[in-house]
């Protein structure tokens, strides 16, 4: 991300963190109970929604994998099995045949005429996850294809990456966008998962580093 | 009836004596003929070859009125003052909307310039991000070789966004962040969802 509440650095629009910021090391996202699911987080996709109906693409294809769209708070402390969360199809960048519209997908812009201007507003640009043994390549969540699947489908389908709280932020912008074609800075997005976040004596850690328990509760 | 003169000579005025509905004038603007109908409509003949429509310092304070009435047929009128041009009359919607092409203008090329520092610095570094203008000089790219470099470029580079996706203006909010935390997310605990 570019812009920050304290940098000097001119505003920036730019969407996404650098890809290697994207996922918690799996070192870390792996140990028990050591990192929660989250909004954001990648999982295998189950074979199935909540009713039954198979998850595959237009051709029959199992999807490749899901992001979590559902708010954390509804993953964590009170998610019995039977619960249902939201869920988006999440694609391999390589599935795309224009190289042109794949490029695009990456930065979220393009420049057409002389400006630059908003690409493909219903993706987000998902870095590959380091080292992981289906997943370690650039990929796209698709957020027009959204689906409800049980808690306990996605935890056993399993995770495959933990997103970091710096690119929820920048997911949480692109979402914003998306769906209400709002244009919010990164830093108002930041600072106000800072003001939430820190306020919450009941957040389940790790807290972000830039987001340290309030002294004033 | 059809006179010559400088200026408005003969148009209606205090010092013409002919005024009211019947009064019938005639003048040159410029070296544009003028003529005054029936309905105190000002009317041009013989206008410049282009087009533009010229009218003196003097006959403007004289007879202002029908100098002003030039405005509803032409976009702006030359005022002069011994035959040269030293400013133009605008009709007020004329004004306003020759300032916002101004600014529409001021504003394009503050975007123009603002796109290309963003498009000569990928350039510079051979970055292949998605332009229609690079892509005449980086035709071809493997996006599954390249993809790493195009988002570390889109992460680190600072961009201002022109327009939407179709060309649609952007609409720019910012978030007051005093909320706090969000105790619990909704319950259906009260609601019947049949």
């Amino acid at each position: 991300m570019t812009e920050g509440t304290t940098s000097t650095e001119p505003p920036s629009d730019a969407w996404y963190t650098e890809p290697g910021a994207y996922w918690v090391p799996a070192a870390e996202s792996e140990q028990a109970d050591a990192w929660p699911h989250r909004y954001g987080d990648l999982f295998h996709a189950p074979a199935s929604d909540a009713h039954g109906i198979p998850l595959t693409g237009t051709e029959g294809n199992p999807w490749e994998a899901v992001m979590v769209y559902s708010p954390s708070c509804e993953l964590i402390s009170k998610a019995k099995p039977t619960d249902t969360v939201e869920v988006v199809r999440v694609l391999r960048l390589d599935t795309q045949p224009d190289q042109r519209a794949a490029q695009a997908i990456i930065t979220g812009w393009q420049e057409r005429e002389g400006r630059l201007t908003v690409a493909f507003a219903h993706t987000i640009f998902l870095a590959p996850v380091p080292s992981h043994s289906t997943h370690d390549h650039p990929m796209f969540a698709h957020l027009k294809s959204t689906a409800r699947v049980t808690v306990g489908d996605l935890r056993a389908a399993g995770r495959i990456g933990a997103l970091t709280h710096d690119a929820r932020v920048a997911v949480i912008r692109r979402d914003l966008y998306y769906r209400y074609r709002w244009l919010v800075p990164m830093a108002d997005v930041k600072a106000a998962e800072i003001d939430r976040i820190s306020h919450d004596p009941h957040f389940t850690p790790p807290r972000p580093d830039w987001a340290p328990m309030s002294s004033d509760r | 009836m059809e006179k010559r003169s400088f200026g408005l000579a003969g148009a209606p005025g205090p010092k013409s004596g002919k005024t009211g509905a019947g009064a019938k004038t005639s003048g040159k603007i410029g070296r544009s003929t003028t003529k005054v109908n029936k309905s105190g409509q000002f009317l041009v003949r013989g206008a410049l070859g282009t087009g533009e429509k010229r009218v003196s310092s003097s006959a403007l304070r004289r007879d202002t009125r029908p100098a002003l009435d030039l405005l509803q047929s032409n976009d702006a009128v030359a005022v002069t003052h011994y035959n040269e041009v030293e400013g133009y009359l605008v009709a007020p919607d004329r004004y306003l909307s020759l300032i916002a092409r101004a600014q529409e203008a001021d504003e394009r090329e503050t975007e123009l310039a603002s796109t290309m520092t963003v498009l000569l610095a990928a350039a510079r570094t051979g970055v292949p991000v998605p332009s229609e203008m690079l892509e005449r000089v980086m035709p071809n790219i493997d996006v599954a070789k390249r993809w790493r470099e195009i988002a570390e470029f889109a992460a680190t580079f600072p961009i201002k966004l022109s327009a939407g996706e179709h060309g649609e203006p952007i609409t720019r909010a910012h978030l007051s962040h005093v909320a706090g935390p969000i105790d619990e997310s909704g319950s259906d605990d009260d609601l019947d969802l049949g």
